[in-house]
């Protein structure tokens, strides 16, 4: 598996993902390609944004686990049409911090899993404002898994 | 013809349809007879709390009743109005921080659900195991008892024989009173109009999504129930408090169409897609039985068959199904013979109070929103007073925090809002997310099929006990950071248990704590609790 993957549509993604066991891929994520390819998923955010967050600016900080390799955080400030992925910290206190570990990121990201079930399962932690982190799949057409 | 079977049940509503599934779990077969040819539109009861979620997890279908209805996430909102194009008078969110939300996540594997009583009645139908067998269209005529069990006849000259019979043929079913078991009432509240119906209302909920929408004018004063927002399905519930809304809502020729234009708050024309499908009527108050079980032992009632309550609170369905699964295990026990009968009258014992605490606290529901659908539509007041209605909408005390052990003199259930986990005999035993060779699995799925005996890192020793108990399997499990048992990955076990040394905790397969064992001497207190179950002596749990 190599960072190209995330190239494809979310369902040749899912379909990847599908084969390969939880425990081998929380170990690849662990490796450089693995940082590679969750860095590239980040950066992809935007182009899935769907918009429609009225009001002001609001910050959604994602903090992706994968001991022992280092933790990766980005901040993703949203508006009514955009979506700016950043660096922690550039934009100020989060409106709403997501932490989880790197598979269930990828799972979420490629609408494998529901947030609500990573957070059932105890594998998806919020805090701040509950609105904004119910809103985040569908604001990323998450919404309805593949 | 006659067909013999384990157990009889009357009534596919919810009751009876949980009950073939729960008892096919533990190997028994049923034959289900159902009088209604097909089921019934009308959703009725559309609240499926957090506990009978995890039921319907363990029957493997929780993802598709999710599916099929509306997660808590969009309608963890109740709203008030004077109608839904009017003034908004107040919001309560359920949950309305992400604190509240993680703490829902830590009580247990799965979020209470909005979905329609006839889809859920629908998937367990399609469910239904090869053990269980539902007849339709078989009106249950005449129930008699006879030395080794039961036996009915239908309408159609039918018979079923069977070692015992479940009555859950809801409020309007007649076979009770055929085997003494006796009518109990309260006095009715009120009645209650049920409009069914289909339109676009999102220009009016968009943005403050919310699973009711009260509505208070000076022609309507009830309440919107969100059946299926992405269809657009709806009922409008208004109660008829005073005489002269009896008068105006059941006894003159109502325009239903005019009372859903004013809980709206727009002409008809300006409603899309506006379809009445049914309108039903509900006396809204609690009913109940003197006994649940006949004096020969061989019928027993469950569900709205045994007690109904005002809706205020979403408990109808509920109880019903809780019921069937706190009587599936005594009865597959009793069948297997590794009970005494006497293990049945538990079932009674057990699920009154609750039934009745459920009762008590829906009727207190209907009187409190009685007096705030009578009062001005103020929103400053509605403001000041609106959180003093939350128990009736946010309960996990209630639904997962009930005992079947409360000391003497206190209630089954403390805190209606706020669920404590406790794993004290009596209580559900608590959730927590352990792993198993990888897999993530509850702690609550351990006594899936049976009973499981759950310990700490210093319970090793139980692992020489037996694995059955009343003939029913037990499962063992030494639940620690390490060793070859489930892992406690995020030590909410350890702290939700709180098991001291080599004590156990024995829970029952229907989820709740038996007992807890100190680990002494395995053996024999295993043998002593199970002893209480198969002789079931009458102070049950200790
Ligand atoms: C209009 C309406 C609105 C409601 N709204 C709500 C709500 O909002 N929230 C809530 O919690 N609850 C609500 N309820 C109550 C809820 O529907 C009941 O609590 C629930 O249906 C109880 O399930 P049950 O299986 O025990 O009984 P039922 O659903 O009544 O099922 C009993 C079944 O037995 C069958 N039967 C009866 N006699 C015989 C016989 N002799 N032979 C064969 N079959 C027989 C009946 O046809 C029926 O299908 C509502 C009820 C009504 C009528």
């Amino acid at each position: 598996m190599t960072a190209e993957v995330n190239q494809d549509e979310l369902a040749s993604f899912r379909a990847a993902l599908a084969a390969l066991p939880r425990a081998e891929l929380t170990t690849w994520l662990t490796t450089a390609d693995g940082e590679a390819l969750l860095r590239t998923v980040f950066e992809q955010m935007p182009e899935r944004y769907t918009g429609g967050l009225l009001g002001g600016p609001q910050t959604a900080r994602w903090v992706v686990e994968r001991p022992p390799a280092g933790t990766i955080v980005y901040d993703l400030v949203l508006t009514e049409d955009d979506c700016d992925v950043r660096d922690t910290g550039l934009w100020g206190a989060p409106t709403v911090t997501l932490t989880l570990d790197a598979v269930s990121f990828v799972e979420m990201a490629s609408a494998t899993a529901q947030g609500m079930d990573l957070l059932f399962q105890g594998r998806l932690h919020i805090d701040g404002d509950v609105r904004l982190a119910m809103r985040l799949e569908t604001l990323f057409g998450l919404g309805e898994p593949g | 013809m006659t067909t013999t079977t384990d157990v009889v049940i009357v009534g596919a509503g919810p009751t009876g349809l949980a009950l073939a599934h729960f008892l096919a779990g533990h190997g028994v077969r049923t034959i289900i007879l159902e009088r209604r040819p097909t089921p019934s539109g009308h959703p009725r009861a559309t609240v499926i709390n957090t506990r009978t979620m995890e039921l319907l997890r363990h029957l493997g279908v929780d993802a598709e009743v999710r599916r099929a209805g509306v997660p808590l996430e969009n309608t963890a909102r109740i709203t008030w109005c004077t109608q839904l194009a009017g003034t908004e008078l107040a919001g309560l969110d359920i949950i309305g921080s992400a604190a509240a939300l993680m703490e829902r996540a830590g009580n247990s594997p799965v979020l209470p659900v909005i979905c329609s009583q006839n889809r859920v009645e629908a998937l367990l139908v399609d469910r239904l195991p090869e053990s269980a067998r539902l007849i339709r269209g078989g009106t249950a005529d005449e129930l008699t008892t006879t030395e080794h069990g039961v036996r009915v006849r239908t309408q159609d000259q039918e018979t079923v024989e069977a070692r015992y019979a479940v009555l859950a043929e809801g409020l309007h079913g007649s076979l009770r009173e055929t085997v003494g078991l006796k009518r109990t009432e309260a006095t009715p509240l009120g009645r209650l109009l049920d409009i069914h119906f289909s339109a676009d209302l999102t220009p009016w909920t968009a943005g403050r999504e919310s699973a009711l929408y009260w509505v208070l004018n000076d022609t309507v004063r009830g309440v919107l129930i969100t059946v299926d927002p992405k269809r657009g399905e709806w009922l409008l519930e208004i109660p008829a408090l005073t005489p002269d809304e009896e008068h105006t809502y059941f006894e003159q020729e109502v325009d239903h169409r005019k009372l859903i234009e004013a809980a709206v708050g727009e002409a008809g024309d300006a409603i899309k897609d506006l379809q009445i499908h049914s309108v039903r009527t509900w006396v809204m108050g609690s009913t109940g039985l003197e006994s649940w079980r006949s004096a020969d032992g061989r019928v027993l009632a469950a569900g709205d068959a045994a007690h109904t309550f005002p809706p205020t609170g979403g408990f109808g369905m509920n109880t019903g199904i809780q019921d069937a699964h706190n009587l599936a295990w005594k009865l597959a026990a009793v069948l297997g013979g590794g009970a005494s009968d006497a293990l049945l009258d538990s079932y009674e014992r057990e699920r009154r109070p609750v039934a009745e605490f459920n009762a008590w606290h829906s009727e207190h529901n209907a009187r409190q929103k009685r007096g705030l659908l009578q009062s001005e539509a103020d929103p400053a007041e509605f403001a000041r007073t609106i959180d003093q209605h939350r128990p009736h909408f946010d309960f996990e005390g209630q639904t997962l925090g009930f005992t079947y052990e409360p000391a003497p003199g206190e209630p089954v259930v403390r805190d209606i809002v706020t669920y404590h986990p406790t794993a004290q005999p009596g209580h559900r035993a608590p959730h927590a997310w352990l792993d198993r060779d990888g897999e993530r699995i509850s702690a609550t799925d351990l006594a899936r099929d049976g009973f499981a005996l759950l310990t700490g890192p210093g319970g090793a020793v139980w692992e020489q006990v037996g694995r059955e108990i009343a003939g029913l399997p037990l499962t063992v499990a030494v639940i620690g950071a390490g060793g070859s048992g489930p892992r406690d990955v995020t030590g909410v076990f350890a702290s939700a248990y709180d098991l001291r040394g080599a004590e156990a905790v024995l829970v029952r397969p229907d989820g709740h704590v038996h007992a807890r064992l100190p680990g002494a001497d395995p053996h024999q207190e295993l043998r002593q609790a199970a002893g209480r179950i198969t002789r079931s002596e009458a102070e049950g749990p200790s």
